[in-house]
């Protein structure tokens, strides 16, 4: 009889039964791996039945058998110390360890390999082959297999043992070839010196890399190895030399995703660490402009720099952010975005402290007036601080155009600031509270609009606004091959089917939707998810206390708003504390006239332009109120 | 959060607003019609007529605290002139003013917002909703207060003048005479108890010194009366060019009653709700304001390390107190029988008579201190 | 009366604790006045609040 496969298999019991997933938690209570081992020894397929006996884990695996094989691998690394002393290996059948307690004996030993990799009296070796062992240890060889460790040796006689090392994939393939490589091996006919100055020769002779740094101590030569740079060895010699060959892969400068604009530059940071810097830079050409480096992460290293201008900034300002930077203890940095909320004042608070761009631009700008910059490691957006709330709503592109025009656009984006934080909370008390305001024609319109319809209007809003919640986020994680579906889908749903159904009013279709228009007319994203969670916590206000409820929490917000300060300047600044500003602050002001720097910085410099800044044009002239005041001001 | 504490620093122009919006809140409340009462068709000016005598107190006021203690608060004068006991006490009497003020503006205000728009919802339930503002505000600080203010003021002076304003349709200038409406006498008494309103005066005279500029206080003083009584006098003249007289003594609520009249075709009427907001932001700078101004005295008073913690009991006294009248009825007597009438000795001859007294019992003290300042 | 007990576990109980854990502060930190007058407000408060529930609510 032909039975199929599948069936025969679905009817027969074999080997297959007894195979476990992998879990990585120990089940309490769990008799000792040693002798639930021995049934599973077999399904696994494992090489040896004593080294399943050290798994420590409740089922022994494939991963544990790995840890196992590993330890003993590294035991001439003095890896396996640990292990042995606790029996693991020499003994197979002993009580076996919890995965917790094993989790404790290796978080020791995780810590004193960082410390070891982080003490900075650990100086490098003249022996060569110390150094390749204590490399080779350091990076885990010969497990991992991205360090290529390359042994040579210089000149074509004198013939000096050397070593270089580097991350495949991190260095330019190139530039170590032509650059390290061959001009060693190849180009150079050495004198013979005594082997502790070779390093000297080779670092004034022989290398042609634009920037090279000897290094005397193995965690230099770490990080620099981990930050795409090729160290080389020479025997004899106790210092290493760090050739830079960093050259990954990487997004070239692109345009900026998040912060268009119509007239303006289009150049956008990219994952680059070095080269957003450099974006700036190019920008604003000013030898006062300084970059200090900091690196952040006891794992993994991520480079930090703090960017101000020499002069202008105020260096408590400067000072009290390197505080916060070197204060961070993390083991990894992974964006700018998690960085935020290490250095800002009030993380909790739901409106941010901490201005970011992907425009290199702004951040000149914001340099020129006295703020600090931040880049962090290979983020695509930079951080400046301090920040006032109306900095978040300002756009490079006022500043492009004429003012009366940047003007104009920031008025918009006023009114779309409150559309979007209030207009759901307005429609519900109204309808709900105060119909009596409405005009009556245009109740008579709502009440018809409304009459098919058998949800409370909260109800309502609840679920259209939810329904655009969701076209958002899914919109933005959404395949991009399937990506127009998504419009259509869910403009057909909420725009035509919703109504239709008599499930919600048309009106208030519109208003949902010119509340999402106005929301994203919000030009700092932070700020956009501010006010969207505000936006919900307006419509219930509205919806219990009706305009009551509404003023009572505008109020509040405003309140907490006004006690907050980032990096010790009141977010609401300059405007309330008032202080005195240039008209850059709600509207935009003629750049002529905008001479002064933002006084909540404190700035050094507080003119930026002279005060007479179109002396050909006698319309633009100021008015000079007093002229020995004003000259004597432009210190 | 960065905790504002005992020593705030806040600017003049923030203060202007703060104290500006602590009188001119009166508009909302029972004292137009306690004006239009007692001075007819002639009310609007009594709020010129108090601010010119308060401006005159206060610059004694002033002078002699500059002359005699300079850079100290009226609790630290009776501090040092009184003792510990009689710092207490000025302390005491302060917190207790203040709290029965706040109290008073807290049942007329949460009456106001009951009667206009939330008809059906429980005197409890929006009484603690506003409280509970009022206390996150208070306990904020007085930095936060004062910020929030300065947001308020431009929104107040627009919203009273617009409401003068678009009501012009129904403007008949004709109704405000007889000029001198009740006559002088009465308008003088009128004006004297006016006075009551400008707590600005004694409320300064605690807290000047968290002003950037302690010598700013003068200005600040001048500035908020003056701007407070262009606010009241605006509104009590518009009152009676809409209202005649024997109607607008008998309004309960003359600023809703002049935001219903509003009609300017068929799509500008009807604006009262509206004004909720203002009301709202105005009652909470006043009561946070005056709530903190209760804890502050009290805290220098007392000695206590921080005014903070003082403020949710105080928040809950005031509503205790505010609550405790069986109606509005009965608490609008407490404005006609003792706030109006006799708050102005707790405004000006209390702090005067602090400082006289503090003056005679430490001569010697004194002079030596004006002479090193 | 379950609407009074239920409000003054909402109201004024939470603020009485908070004022007397203020005064217990204060105490701790040796100001003997303004424990005092922080232990008299917690109890001031607490009784004028819950007559004015009790009359609120019967």
């Amino acid at each position: 009889m032909l039975v199929p496969t599948w069936l025969r298999k679905l009817l027969t019991v074999d080997d297959a039964v007894l195979n476990e997933q992998f879990t990585l938690i120990d089940q309490p209570g769990q008799p000792g791996p040693g002798d639930a081992q021995s049934g599973n020894a077999d399904v696994g397929g494992a090489n040896t039945q004593g080294e399943r006996g050290d798994a420590p884990g409740g089922e022994g695996t494939e991963d544990q058998q790995q840890a196992a094989d590993r330890g003993r691998g590294r035991e001439g690394a003095g890896e396996g110390r640990d292990r042995q002393q606790n029996g693991l290996i020499t003994r197979p059948f002993t009580k076996p360890v919890s995965i917790r307690e094993f989790i404790v004996q290796n978080e020791h030993r995780y810590e004193s390999e960082t410390e070891a990799h982080s003490t900075q009296e650990d100086p490098v070796f003249p022996d060569l082959d110390r150094s390749l062992h204590r490399v080779q240890e350091l990076f885990h060889l010969p497990e991992n297999k991205d360090i290529v460790i390359r042994e040579f040796r210089i000149g074509t006689e004198s013939r000096w043992r050397a070593f270089v090392v580097f991350i495949d994939g991190l260095t330019d393939r190139n530039t170590t070839n032509l650059a390290v490589l061959q001009p060693l091996m190849l180009l150079s006919s050495l004198p013979e010196v005594e082997p502790a100055r070779r390093i000297e020769t080779v670092l004034d002779v022989l290398l042609p890399g634009n920037q090279v740094q000897p290094a005397k101590t193995w965690p230099d030569v770490v990080s620099g190895i981990l930050a795409g740079s090729t160290a080389l060895f020479v025997d004899g010699s106790d210092t290493a030399l760090l050739v830079e060959t960093k050259g990954w892969e990487h997004r070239t400068v692109g345009l900026p995703q998040v912060e268009t604009v119509v007239r303006g530059p289009k150049e956008a940071f990219t994952e680059l660490f070095r080269a957003n810097t450099a974006l700036v830079r190019s920008f604003l050409r000013s030898e006062h402009l300084v970059t200090e480096m900091f690196k952040v992460g006891r794992l993994g290293q991520t480079d930090v720099a703090v960017m101000y201008i020499k002069g202008i900034a105020n260096p408590r300002l400067v000072d009290e952010v390197k505080r916060r930077i070197e204060s961070i203890e993390v083991d990894y940095l992974p964006d700018s975005g998690l960085f935020e909320q290490f250095i800002e004042d009030s993380p909790k608070h739901i409106l941010p402290q901490v201005f970011s761009t992907e425009r290199p631009d702004r951040i000149a700008h914001l340099l020129t007036e006295g703020h600090v910059a931040i880049f962090v490691g290979n983020s695509p957006f930079a951080l400046a601080v301090p920040v006032v709330f109306w900095t978040l709503m300002h756009t490079p592109e006022d500043a492009y155009l004429r003012y009366p025009f940047g003007s104009f656009l920031r008025i918009i984006r006023w009114i779309a600031l409150l559309v979007a934080l209030l207009l759901p909370g307005f429609y519900v008390a109204l309808t709900n509270y105060h119909p009596e305001m409405i005009p009556t024609d245009l109740m008579l319109a709502i009440a018809g609009s409304r009459e098919m319809v058998p949800f409370p209007v909260i109800m309502e809003v609840l679920m259209m606004e939810f329904a655009i919640e969701l076209i958002r986020e899914a919109g933005i994680r959404i395949p991009s091959v399937i990506g127009p579906t998504i419009g259509i889908v869910g403009a057909l749903i909420i725009g035509q089917a919703a109504v239709q159904a008599g499930i919600v009013s048309p009106l208030l279709v519109i208003v949902i939707a010119t509340t999402s228009l106005a929301s994203f007319a919000i030009p700092n994203y932070n700020l956009g998810m501010g006010v969207r969670i505000l936006r919900f916590i307006f419509l219930l206000a509205a919806a219990v206390f009706g305009f009551y409820g509404m003023a009572l929490m505008f109020w509040i917000v405003l309140a907490r708003l006004s006690v907050q300060k980032s990096f010790g300047v009141p977010l609401l600044a300059p405007v309330s504390p008032s202080m005195g500003a240039s008209r850059d602050v709600i509207l935009r002001g003629p750049a002529y006239v905008m001479n002064e720097r933002p006084t909540y910085l404190q700035p050094f410099k507080r003119w930026r332009q002279n005060p007479e800044t179109r002396p050909w044009s006698v319309k633009t002239r100021p008015v000079d109120k007093d002229p020995s005041g004003r000259r004597g001001g432009k210190r | 959060m960065q905790m504002v504490q005992n020593k705030a620093r806040v600017g003049g122009k923030e203060l202007t607003a703060a104290m500006t919006l602590l009188v001119a809140s009166h508009t909302f409340l029972i004292y137009p019609q306690y004006a239009s009462r007692y001075g007819l068709e002639a009310s609007w000016m009594a709020p010129i007529e108090g601010a010119i005598v308060s401006l005159v107190l206060f610059l004694l006021l002033d002078a002699l605290i500059f002359r005699f203690f300079p850079g100290q608060d009226l609790i630290e004068i009776a501090q040092t002139a009184l003792g510990t006991f009689g710092g207490v006490l000025v302390a005491l009497l302060l917190a207790l003013y203040f709290l029965f003020v706040t109290a008073s503006v807290l049942r007329e205000f949460v009456e106001n917002v009951l009667t206009t728009v939330l008809p059906s919802t429980p005197i409890l339930v929006a009484t603690l909703l506003f409280m509970m503002a009022v206390g996150y505000f208070a306990y904020l600080g007085l930095e936060g207060i004062v910020r929030t203010a300065f947001f308020t003021l431009p929104i107040l002076l627009v919203g009273v003048l617009g409401l003068c304003l678009l009501t012009m349709n129904w403007w008949h200038p004709i109704l405000l005479f007889p000029i001198l409406g009740s006559g002088i006498p009465a308008l003088t008494l009128l004006g004297l108890r006016t006075c009551s309103l400008f707590t600005n005066v004694l409320l300064l005279s605690i807290i000047y010194k968290h002003a950037h500029d302690p010598h700013e206080l003068r200005r600040v003083g001048i500035n908020s009366t003056l701007l407070a009584a262009l606010v009241l006098s605006a509104f009590l003249l518009t009152y009676h060019m809409v209202f005649a007289e024997q109607s607008a003594v008998n309004i309960s609520f003359p600023f809703y009653q002049l935001a219903r009249l509003i009609y300017i075709g068929r799509f500008i009427q009807r604006m009262e709700s509206i004004f909720v907001f203002l009301w709202v932001a105005a009652a909470l700078i006043v009561m946070a304001v005056l709530i903190w101004g209760a804890a502050y005295v009290l805290s220098v008073g007392l000695r206590w390390s921080t005014f903070r913690p003082g403020v949710p009991a105080l928040t809950l006294l005031c509503l205790a107190v505010g609550l405790i009248p069986a109606s509005v009825t009965h608490a609008i007597q407490f404005d006609y029988r003792v706030f109006l009438p006799w708050g102005w000795t707790m405004n000006f001859v209390f702090p005067i008579l602090v400082v006289l007294v503090a003056r005679m019992r430490t001569p010697g003290r004194a002079h030596r201190r004006r002479r090193v300042a | 009366m379950l609407k009074f007990i239920i409000s003054i576990l909402f109201i004024p109980l939470p603020v009485f604790i908070y004022t007397l854990s203020f005064a217990r502060w204060m105490h701790g930190r040796g100001q003997r006045v303004g424990a005092y007058s922080a232990g008299v407000l917690a109890v001031v408060t607490a009784v004028f609040a819950v007559v004015v529930l009790y009359r609120l609510s019967f």
